[in-house]
């Protein structure tokens, strides 16, 4: 048959391009026909030029208008099809309902962990947000270099604001603050241990939101002895009377009357203030007021508020230029040099971990940063289970896929639905995730020393970020399977050659969980490191006995002085096996002062503590030189002093020996004779270096002598198998001579653990979160080895007829899954090393990472993965053949 | 009736269609115009027409057959239905009453 003859192709082509498609074919086809009747009526030339102009009349409005979709098919999110779409989720949730626990209890898990670490942060992140004037104030934060030593100090010298103000018109107001170490506060019979009692410049109402209650702001703090006090005290001491003009006398010799009661301060402030008084009250503890002029006595903290605008940069620029013009002669005469900078009071609660001598609540931003990290990898494992058993289970999906699309659904609608599933999925999580939250929260609570309350934060912006996380975590989750699955071919899926398909997402699988097991590993790695170093800190020999030794604070002045008489009285308790009265212990406060060497005119900075006779052998510390003070020597009292390690390296002597009857001066804090101020004594003995602050930071030259106005505390050991017994004598003691006194008491031990809080918490809850990632990991896993194990079943029926063993078949099964793990701890090792190393620096006394951590946790990981999969490898290899192999 | 009026061309096509019954799609129902009236149909003006006709409720249509003269695409066969028959009846009553209202005699004489 002839081929019959074709119109003109570029008007066939026009025709296609404008008309509509749904007209196109009818259209088109009565053109043809035409053209072919036009042939055979007038000819092959004319019938072409008909058939041109007959194209162009369809350059009509109804063959250009292109129909909606709803016309030809249903609308996209019909109310059927959203029915149908829900019915087939949840038909397949039961279906599969390992893999459904797997997916929602994984990514429920990895949503809490996120909710519960973003409640934390969001605390954290609150800190101080109350002053009404937060962005405009900040702290100095000195840096003293002094013998070659630098020290971060929150504390600035008591000149230092009142210049800065005077000097400089961007600084509207600055506050100095004194504290109190915990002041003993007495009101008649009540008498309690204050925390946050401090001394503050009547400015603090300026700087910081404080509202008064009772009193007025420009009044309350004016004078010697004024006292503004918190609701909560006022109660504590005054139940239902008026406290104004009532009297509070501190640590039994200050009195305060009380002028205002302010309202408590949130408990997200750095500064814990109880009670404030007035500055001036300097004046009654220190006698020589003249002090409140020196630049090198560190021991205020100084904050100023910059008029609106300003720029603290430019401040920070102009105090070395001040210091030059007021401090120079002073600083120069004590060998010491400051670099000033200003803190943003927001700042202050996060950044300030580095900081020594701080009274400021503290947290961490590194800790902030380091969970809200593991946090998304907690999450991202969890949504990589859920693409991995997506696609993994593809093949139970594909013939749906090749279904619809058959009868007509297009990939958009598709892909619709199966991100429609993944939301499902998610929400589901997350109703779990937030029931989870709301129930570990009290014990989170307890491990991370906070108070926080899903009720609490409840709010439309809460809801908002919930919502928007489900949306993205379900887009995460979901937007791999559903273009993955979305892509089948019907023709390809229906005839049942997926196979190659199948195998395309297989590379995908192989990645996430090699990166699944990368976190976990650096996890575990991590995990280790951090408990690691911490038991080395807890278990470090500090140089002394840290162990039963309680300390006493002396409750009056009769009792410092008779301090020698209660020792002895203590050391006829067998229970007690040594006792001393000192002022300096290991974990607590110490003195910090300067001394001289005889030949040098200034001031060397040192640390100080002040002991005696007893104090070395009662704490256990070593000599390595010399010898200790004794009572058979007179003169030990006033012309001898011991000094550290530290001290005989910074101070230039050669060795502990050569130290031994070197010169040194001391100005006297309390000389019982005016004209003898100086106490020049030699140093009779060298000390092992032992750690008396944090192991973040070295041990520092330390000198030891004997003073015994200074004594504040009587220390004793005893016997670690009588404890209970001794208190009991001890707080016997202490209520014959002091019976208005708290009895109260500290263990030097815990003294010191106090340093690690921030450390242990973060190890506590980094323990946690670890844990929960690697299960999720391993669900993740679990979810992939059955699905493998059932691909495999009729092979693995046959390898077993064939004569495979068991154990042949379990090596078969469980080697695939061990290559992924082996290159994710390949992959996480080197990242773990870089992070905990950095972690590590923050200690100056640290353990060396080493090659056996990473093996160890690699054991451990890849342990937990066989672990893991040979539960389904078992199970499969051990299944008879018969049942495998009877279905064809 | 405003939404029903049809045009002159439309009630053409509309008859046409229900004259080819079975068989009425685009090319046959301009041949069956242009031999029944003589004049030049364009086949786009038909298909305008049958797809006003369609909207308006008074046709409707599915896809019918393919043949080779046509390059294997299908023809679109309209049917008539209740609304358009009613619209050509009441065409026609209204026609055969105007004529029947008019007196022999005025209609001047024309030869057939």
């Amino acid at each position: 048959m002839k081929l019959p003859l074709s119109p003109p192709r570029w008007a066939d082509q026009l025709l296609e391009w404008f008309c509509a498609p749904h007209l196109l074919e009818e259209v088109q086809g009565d053109l043809y026909e035409r053209f072919q009747r036009r042939i055979v009526l007038y000819g092959e030339k004319s019938a072409r030029q008909q058939y041109v102009w007959d194209v162009l009349s369809f350059l009509r409005p109804f063959a250009l208008k292109r129909k909606s979709e709803n016309l030809t098919s249903p609308f996209l999110f019909s109310h059927g099809m959203l029915k149908n779409y829900l019915k087939i989720a949840l038909r397949n949730l039961q279906r599969q309902k390992l893999y459904a626990v797997i997916n929602i209890l994984g990514l429920s898990v990895g949503l809490a962990c996120c909710l519960t670490i973003f409640l934390f942060i969001q605390d954290e992140l609150r800190y101080d947000t109350f002053h009404e004037k937060a962005d405009r104030v900040y702290r100095l934060v000195n840096d003293r270099t002094s013998e070659g030593r630098v020290n971060h100090m929150a504390r600035t010298p008591p000149p230092f604001g009142p210049t800065l103000k005077a000097q400089f018109p961007e600084v509207e107001q600055s506050v100095r603050i004194f504290s109190f170490s915990e002041p003993l506060v007495t009101h008649e019979t009540n008498r309690f241990r204050e925390k946050g009692f401090i001394l503050a410049d009547s400015t603090i109402f300026d700087v910081f939101t404080l509202p008064l209650v009772r009193g007025n702001k420009s009044e309350a703090l004016r004078g010697q002895g004024t006292l503004v006090i918190s609701e909560t005290v006022a109660r504590r001491y005054f139940g239902n009377e008026d406290p104004l003009n009532k009297i509070l006398t501190v640590d039994g010799n200050l009195k305060f009357r009380v002028t205002g009661v302010m309202k408590d301060l949130p408990s997200h402030s750095h500064l814990e203030l109880s009670c404030i008084g007035s500055f001036s009250t300097m004046r009654d503890i220190f006698s020589d007021y003249d002090r409140m002029e020196s630049w090198g006595w560190q021991q205020f903290y100084t904050y100023v508020l910059l008029a609106p605008g300003a720029n603290p940069d430019q401040l920070e620029a102009k105090i070395p230029g001040m210091l030059n013009q007021f401090a120079k002669d002073q600083l120069d005469k004590s060998g010491m040099s400051y670099k000033t900078s200003l803190q943003p009071l927001l700042d202050i609660y996060l950044h300030s971990a580095e900081l020594e001598y701080d009274i400021a609540k503290k947290g961490n931003i590194r800790y902030v940063y380091a969970f809200a990290i593991v946090a998304l990898f907690t999450l991202l494992i969890a949504c990589f289970n859920f693409m991995n058993l997506s696609t993994a289970r593809s093949m139970q999906r594909a013939k749906e896929v090749g279904l619809r699309k058959t009868i007509g659904a297009e990939r958009s609608q598709l892909i619709g639905q199966f991100l429609g599933e993944s939301m499902v999925f998610t929400t589901l999580a997350m109703v779990l995730a937030v029931l989870l939250t709301a129930g570990v929260l009290p014990l989170f609570n307890n491990w991370a020393g906070k108070s926080l309350s899903l009720l609490d934060a409840m709010s439309v912006r809460l809801f908002a970020q919930i919502i928007a996380t489900m949306l993205v975590v379900g887009l995460l989750a979901g937007i791999y399977p559903a273009f993955f699955l979305s892509a089948f071919q019907p023709i390809k899926v229906l005839k049942g050659s997926l196979e190659s398909k199948a195998k395309g997402g297989y590379g995908l699988r192989k990645t996430l969980v090699v990166v699944q097991f990368a976190v976990s590993t650096a996890l575990i790695i991590g995990a280790g490191i951090v408990y690691t170093q911490l038991n080395y800190i807890q278990q470090k020999n500090l140089g002394f006995n840290k162990e039963q030794l309680i300390i006493l604070p002396f409750a009056n002045e009769s009792m410092q002085q008779d301090f020698q008489v209660i020792k002895d009285e203590l050391l006829q308790n067998p229970n007690i096996i040594a006792a001393t009265a000192s002022y300096g212990l290991p974990g607590g406060a110490f003195a910090g002062d300067g001394v001289k060497v005889p030949g040098k005119a200034e001031d060397i900075g040192i640390n100080m503590f002040l002991i005696d006779h007893d104090y070395i052998p009662t704490l256990d510390i070593k000599l390595v030189a010399g010898r200790n003070f004794s009572t058979k020597y007179g003169t030990d009292e006033e012309e001898a002093y011991i000094v550290n390690e530290a001290t005989v390296k910074s101070f230039g002597w050669r060795s502990p020996q050569e130290a031994l009857g070197k010169e040194l001066l001391w100005n006297k804090w309390a000389p019982s004779n005016p004209a003898d101020t100086i106490k020049r004594g030699k140093v009779i003995g060298v000390v092992k270096d032992f750690h008396y602050k944090s192991l973040h930071h070295k041990i520092e030259p330390l000198v030891l002598h004997i003073h015994k106005p200074a004594y504040y505390a009587m220390v004793a050991r005893v016997r670690p198998e009588n404890v209970a017994a001794a208190l009991e004598f001890l707080k016997l003691k202490w209520q014959e001579r002091a019976p208005e006194w708290l009895f109260e008491y500290e263990l030097l031990d815990q003294q010191f653990a106090r340093f690690y809080e921030n450390e242990q918490i973060f190890r506590n809850l980094f323990v946690l979160f670890t844990s929960l990632s690697i299960f999720i990991a391993c669900m993740g896993l679990l979810g992939l080895a059955t699905f493998m194990a059932q691909q495999r079943t009729k092979e693995i029926g046959i390898r077993k007829v064939m004569g495979a063993s068991i154990a042949g078949i379990i090596v078969l099964l469980s080697k695939d899954f061990l290559k992924l793990v082996l290159v994710g701890i390949v992959i996480a090792t080197p990242l773990a090393w870089y992070f905990m190393n950095e972690w590590l620096q923050s200690f100056s006394y640290r353990i060396d990472v080493e090659w056996w951590m990473f093996l160890l946790a690699g054991l451990l990981a890849i342990g937990i993965a066989l672990l893991t999969v040979s539960f389904q490898s078992i199970k499969a290899a051990v299944m008879n053949p018969v049942d495998s192999l009877r279905g064809e | 009736m405003e939404r029903n009026y049809l045009g002159e061309f439309e009630e053409l096509v509309l008859l046409t269609v229900a004259v080819l019954h079975d068989s009425a799609y685009g090319v046959a129902i301009a041949e069956e115009i242009e031999k029944q009236t003589g004049r030049q149909v364009t086949i786009s003006a038909v298909h305008a027409a049958l797809h006003r006709l369609e909207e308006k409720g008074m046709l409707q249509s599915r896809l019918g057959e393919a043949t080779a003269e046509r390059g294997g695409r299908r023809k679109r066969l309209f049917f008539l239905l209740a609304q358009g028959s009613q619209a050509l009846q009441t065409i026609r009553d209204t026609r055969n009453r105007l004529w029947d209202s008019i007196s022999p005699q005025v209609l001047p004489a024309f030869s057939i």
